[in-house]
């Protein structure tokens, strides 16, 4: 309970600080990104898959609400579902120091993570997110997802990306080894209607990686999954 | 009474008073289809542009701005010599025009020559709030036609300016529609080699610019006179006429180069100032530029004025007939062009292996030398030689990707071919040097003068009477047409007293430009980047002139509050 108050004051002090600040090469703007709103077809029940945004800041405080969500189509439950709320500062010209809570609603338990972490652009325009995780039950864990843009037309480009999670120990309750615990990997072929719409297709492999696959296994579920994937990117 | 007064003076003392007019200008919105869309933006007097002004120089005008929009308004009277209270910026000229007010201008119109009018509040010179403006003048033009038509060339977007902004802000090439692709790639493998070809791509990626970073914004509907292509307006023309062009880059994003195929253009204004006649097949107007050309069409035959925006998206064309219904060839558009390793700034160069690059061992040491010490026209003969062409403008970085090359192969109008027609101050050493390096972050969206944007600086002070050098040092991968209200820029083209004014001053990527100006005009001006997101974003700097005539130099306390920066310079004043 204490972390959504703490979240609570980095909204409040996002919007007191730049007060003084309201001229218009500093005002607040609002953001909506749907990075990734898909569906997945795959062996056994396919897959509803979405991940996105809200943004709300200025040039020199940004507040991220974000939600990355997944659903299978049989069973109806939510594979994962897990909602982020970060304060967000630039710290050079291409990165930026993101810090907050991280809250996973599934699988059980619920549980809800301190996050720190940096998001900006690599060389090479590389796409870069990374952040460390503290679970409130002590575990520590970090997650990398890095992306590109390739044009192949000026209408369609190719995207791939890899996402990483690491966990730096085990959790018998949430099925999670110590090391490598899920890979994702990704190529999308998008066609630009706008800057801010594009309609994609391409395909998506996860795979649950070491200890955390062991759990799968002795469960009886599948480790990993390749899937063909059909969405849209919206931003407004 | 003090009018009459002075009336009487004058009639007394046998003088007649000037010529004098009264305007009614009326601000309200705007349904327009221009692109196949419904779009609303804002308008003087119902129209996009708005109308032609005329008036005549050293006239004493009387303009009434009646505001019927829901939002604070305003006229800026772009180039106009003025007291600086009737310059039109609010929160530095006035307090804006709200919902339901009329303000009345009062000033005299300036010399003769072409301008413009457009808002200087929030973003609505992008959605339709500009017009021309013709000064006539007093006396003979040291140049002769039979006619004249304006010229306006704009843009014009479906997504609000406020959406723009906010989108660019987001992912600055949200509107990039010209990206670099895989089979670019190829191409240029099979020109230049693969490893050349990789290397370039590295390079680029590396510092996290983009080659086709030419316009930021495109996707406009492209303007002539406020008609589309397929409208295609017309300015009619008897065979053997002399016909005086006067063109006017009102967009808010975007540079045109410009032709008329089949027609040579000669320039004989440029900003509002005769120039010395430059006849050209080709010329480039920055956003906020005026050109005046003139052309003789002999043959009784449609000639087709084209205007090919830089980043090559898009056009605006119109047509010069001798009767209404024709229409010339239009032209295809060209590749578009590619920024290279040498108009990539200096600084952040550190750390590449120029020995890969073929262009940019030269470009990178040209562009750290000071340009304003070096004489323009020995330099561009020099460069010359070095280069390939012989024809190399002096005013871009040698080998430049953005250096333009007319379409027939023959004279592009370069900024070191203007020569003032009749210098309006007399020659003198300036005072002192301001230099000012036009900084960005692109990938933020955030532009600045000295690494700060408005909100962040101090205005910049100058004293009445003194003569500054103001030295420009475009370390960013964009043009910037820069526009300081209220005083002449002129031009350091190493022309010595002959040195061209101008109200709006292009500098190209990692090039170095000086102008002189002649302080005298109290009060506070605006200078910034015409590029209207670029201003938006901070490319503004706020000017203070102090001292001069006692009467003009008040300045409203309650004005300088007005101005938010005023609180923000307060806010980080304390820090430091």
């Amino acid at each position: 309970m204490r972390w959504p108050v703490l979240a609570a004051g980095c909204v409040l002090a996002t919007f007191i600080l730049p007060a003084a600040a309201a001229e218009m090469d500093n005002m607040i703007l609002t953001h909506v990104s749907i990075e990734r709103l898909e569906y997945r077809v795959q062996d056994g029940d396919d897959v509803g898959f979405v991940e996105g945004d809200l943004v709300i800041g200025n040039d020199d405080h940004k507040v991220v609400l974000g939600i990355e969500a997944e659903r299978s189509t049989g069973g109806g439950q939510f594979e994962g579902s897990e909602v982020h709320l970060l304060y967000r500062k630039p710290i050079s010209d291409f990165f930026d120091v993101q810090a907050g809570i991280r809250h996973d609603l599934a699988p059980d338990p619920e549980t809800t993570h301190l996050a720190l972490g940096l998001t900006g652009l690599l060389e090479q325009w590389i796409e870069f997110e990374g952040n460390a995780y503290l679970s409130d039950d002590g575990d520590v864990a970090f997650r990398m997802e890095a992306e590109t843009e390739v044009f192949l037309t000026r209408r369609v480009f190719a995207q791939p990306l890899v996402e990483l999670d690491i966990s730096a120990s085990e959790n018998q309750a949430r099925e999670i080894g110590a090391g490598f615990s899920k890979v994702e990997a990704g190529l999308r072929f998008h066609y630009v209607v706008t800057g801010g719409l594009s309609p994609y297709v391409g395909v998506n492999y996860e795979a649950k990686l070491g200890e955390t696959a062991d759990f799968a296994r002795a469960h009886g579920e599948d480790t990993d999954a390749t899937s063909f994937v059909a969405g849209v990117r919206f931003a407004y | 009474m003090k009018l009459r007064i002075l009336t009487t003076l004058c009639l007394l003392l046998g003088i007649t008073p000037a010529v004098a007019g009264t305007y009614d200008l009326e601000v309200g919105p705007i349904s327009l289809d221009v692109s196949g869309q419904s779009v609303d933006g804002f308008a003087i007097n119902g129209q996009v542009p708005a109308p032609l002004l005329r008036f005549k120089e050293g006239e004493d005008l009387t303009i009434n701005v009646t505001n019927t929009l829901k939002v604070d308004t305003s006229i800026h009277w772009h180039g106009f010599v003025l007291p600086f209270d009737q310059d039109g910026v609010p929160g530095m000229s006035f307090p804006g025009i709200k919902p339901g007010e009329t303000f009345t201008y009062r000033f005299k119109a300036p010399k003769a020559g072409t301008y413009w009018y457009h808002s200087h509040s929030g973003l609505q010179e992008g959605a339709g709030m500009y017009g021309p403006i013709i000064i006539e003048p007093e006396g003979r033009e040291p140049f002769r036609y039979d006619r004249d038509h304006v010229v306006v060339l704009s843009d014009w977007h479906e997504d609000s300016p406020m959406q723009v902004f906010r989108n660019l802000k987001r992912s600055p090439d949200y509107y990039n529609g010209i990206q670099r692709t895989v089979g670019e790639f190829f191409r240029d493998a099979e020109q230049d080699g693969l490893d050349a070809t990789i290397s370039d791509r590295l390079d680029w990626g590396e510092m996290r610019m983009m080659p086709s970073d030419i316009s930021d914004v495109q996707g406009y509907t492209y303007l002539m006179n406020g008609q589309n292509a397929d409208q295609n307006w017309t300015g009619l023309f008897a065979p053997g006429e002399r016909i005086r062009l006067r063109f006017i880059n009102a967009s808010a994003m975007t540079f045109f180069d410009v032709r008329i195929p089949g027609l040579k253009m000669t320039v004989v204004q440029a900003d509002a100032n005769n120039v010395r006649p430059v006849p050209v097949d080709e010329f480039r107007i920055a956003v906020a530029e005026t050109y005046d050309v003139i052309v003789r069409p002999r043959e009784d035959k449609a000639f087709t004025i084209f205007a090919e925006t830089m980043a090559r998206d898009g056009f605006a064309r119109g047509t010069l007939a001798p009767r209404e219904g024709m229409s010339g060839e239009v032209p295809d558009l060209r590749d578009p062009p590619r920024l290279t390793m040498a108009d990539m700034d200096h600084g952040s160069m550190e750390g590449m292996d120029h020995s890969k690059m073929d262009h940019a061992a030269m470009g990178h040491g040209m562009g750290s030398m000071d340009h304003s010490k070096m004489d323009h026209a020995a330099m561009g003969h020099d460069m010359g030689a070095m280069m390939s062409g012989e024809d190399d403008d002096p005013f871009y970085a040698p080998g430049s990707g953005l250096e333009p090359d007319a379409a027939n192969g023959g004279k592009f109008l370069s900024l070191a071919d203007l020569r003032a027609q009749e210098p309006l101050y007399d020659e003198r050493p300036y005072d002192r040097e301001i230099r000012l390096r036009l900084t960005g972050n692109m990938e933020r969206y955030m532009w600045s003068i000295n690494g700060k944007k408005l909100s962040e600086a101090e205005p910049l002070r100058l004293q009445y009477g003194e003569r500054v050098r103001f030295t420009f040092i475009n370390e960013t991968m964009m043009a910037h047409p820069m526009h300081l209200h209220g005083m002449w820029k002129i031009v350091d083209v190493g022309a010595g007293k002959w040195n061209p004014l101008k109200h709006v001053l292009t500098v190209p990527p990692n090039v170095t430009i000086s102008a002189d100006v002649e302080v005298d005009a109290p009060g506070q001006w605006a200078f910034h980047c015409h590029l209207m997101y670029h201003m938006a974003a901070g490319m503004f700097r706020k000017v203070i002139v102090e001292g001069g005539p006692e009467d003009t130099a008040m300045i409203d306390p309650e004005l300088e509050k007005l101005w938010g920066m005023a609180n923000a310079d307060a806010v980080s004043g304390a820090h430091h």
